[in-house]
């Protein structure tokens, strides 16, 4: 199967050309595009954002054909899709409509069966992509489900219990920030710019994650929710109290380690129990946060010593953050299962949530 | 330059009785500004204003899709004629064209509905619209907080 994936969700666009083919991705082109014009905001400009993805959609189309059939031409990478799938919430509503629309209109003119696919579901299914342990096992994954999936990323930090593609129960979510935020926000605290978060784990490699002692939000509550924006506000306490030593580069390695230690402890301690509880085969990381080497490896380190039978897996460290393979990706089981989407009906949804 | 009335906040429970008489004035097509630091308490209002409107979903901070709205509770609703609280993140916002751009535009002043906007003071340009009040939150020394509230609300 041939896919073709488009993500436009917020301040990046990205087309992917995605074959599978006897359980595993025999030929993968991935194009993105960052909107570095955000940059000089600090922030995403919603109208900027979709004014940016409706110029650049079709410039990356235009070189995803070269790739594909080798040259720029839309008829003869039609011929080269047989499914087109694209991102349509959850997200900025002015985004996923521009890339909504050239699914739409791409499935209508090649007449191929259009899929319009969560992004976090997508997240989900960058565990497939090459370089992952799952890819080669697209068509015999039976064994790690039910899995307990770890969404975590700027905008979200939920855990959910996939029993199978496509089936997802929400066990327990943020009630205020995201994981990625507080990374973001804590960054932006110490002057490490925003969103920061990269910036932040970069700092905390040389630090003593033991220096200092914040606080684990509800690590001990029995539910399966978390909760980050306490210690967002201890940092900034924290922060106010040492001022005078916020010049020091040791210093703020040790605050960032000790930051990133907190949340992580958060996030492990909290999955690993629902894991245990759950009684998943496996443990998998999906969402930007899902890069961060402490995240992968003391998640690993947990899981090996209280529950050695229960798999983890993490995705490919390349296709954490948005990216349209992973919306291709998730299409070829959404293909396998169920009927296409009608394009002159389908809607973007900026609210979209699963396994609610 | 702060105005209003000054309100001292202890602890998250004062919070929640403030949040719950600011949700007893409102009539409808108001726009509430929150002026204030991270972690000063913002989304934590939001939070229990919503619950003193009787929404039960959980409201957490809408900083990926920047808005989100609830329906309120069936009881408040009879009573205040008021049928959604829009529940803005202007952090990531550069202009107040963005924030019409994700469909500020669709809520603000409508009479069924009350808009509140975090880093109301990125998007200035909000402050103007008929309606507007706006709330700043400040540190306290000892953990407290110094609320500045518009008439209006108190």
């Amino acid at each position: 199967m041939r896919i073709l994936g488009i993500e436009t969700s917020c301040d990046e666009s990205a087309v992917a050309l995605l074959e599978v083919r006897d359980g595993r991705t025999v030929g993968l082109e991935h194009l993105v595009a960052t909107q570095a014009i955000h940059a000089r905001y600090g922030g995403v400009v919603p109208e900027v954002a979709a004014r940016e993805h409706s110029v650049t959609v079709p410039l990356l189309l235009e070189s995803l054909a070269e790739r594909a059939v080798g040259r720029p031409d839309g008829r003869a990478l039609g011929q080269a899709v047989d499914v087109v799938a694209v991102a349509s919430g959850p997200g900025l509503v002015t985004s996923l409509k521009i890339g909504l629309d050239h699914g739409r209109v791409l499935a209508a003119a090649w007449d191929r069966p259009l899929f319009a696919v969560n992004h976090i579901e997508g997240h989900i299914h960058s565990n497939w992509l090459p370089g992952a342990e799952m890819d080669g096992a697209w068509d015999a994954d039976g064994d790690i489900f039910p899995a307990l999936v770890l969404v975590v990323s700027g905008g979200h930090t939920e855990m959910l219990l996939m029993a199978g593609h496509g089936q997802y129960r929400l066990l327990g979510a943020t009630r205020d920030d995201a994981a990625g935020e507080a990374f973001d926000k804590t960054a932006k605290m110490m002057g490490l710019g925003y969103p920061g978060g990269p910036a932040l784990a970069r700092l905390a490699e040389v630090g003593n994650p033991k220096a200092f002692d914040f606080p684990r939000p509800l690590l001990a509550d029995p539910s399966r929710d978390f909760s980050f924006s306490g210690l967002k506000t201890a940092v900034r306490y924290f922060l106010r109290d040492n001022a005078s030593r916020s010049g020091e580069r040791v210093f703020l390695a040790d605050v960032a380690a000790s930051v990133q230690a907190a949340i992580v402890d958060v996030l492990v301690g909290k999955a690993v129990r629902a894991a245990v509880e759950s009684g998943v085969r496996s443990v998998m990381l999906a969402g930007g946060v899902a890069a961060n080497a402490e995240l992968r490896q003391r998640l690993r380190e947990r899981l090996g010593k209280e529950a050695p039978g229960i798999r983890t897996i993490e995705p490919p460290v390349g296709y954490c953050t948005d990216n349209a393979a992973m919306v291709a990706a998730a299409a070829y089981f959404q293909a396998k299962s169920r009927p296409a989407d009608d394009w002159r009906m389908v809607q973007a949804d900026p609210h979209w949530e699963i396994g609610r | 330059m702060e105005r209003g009335k000054t309100v001292r906040i202890a602890d998250l429970d004062g919070l929640g009785s403030f949040a719950a008489e600011v949700s007893c004035r409102l009539r409808g097509g108001e726009t509430i500004g929150l002026v204030g630091d991270l972690g000063a308490g913002k989304t934590a209002f939001v939070q229990m204003l919503a619950r003193a409107m009787g929404i039960t979903e959980a409201v957490r901070s809408p900083t990926f899709t920047l808005m989100q709205c609830y329906g309120v509770g069936e009881e408040y609703s009879r009573r205040t004629g008021i049928g959604e609280l829009c529940h803005i993140d202007a952090y990531r916002l550069e202009t107040a064209d963005g924030l019409y751009a994700i469909g500020f535009g669709d809520y603000a002043g409508r009479k069924d509905a009350v808009t509140v906007i975090e880093w109301a003071d990125r998007v200035e340009p909000v402050s103007r619209l008929g309606g507007y009040r706006r709330i700043g939150f400040g540190f306290g020394q000892d953990g407290s907080r110094i609320l500045t509230v518009d008439p209006g609300l108190l």
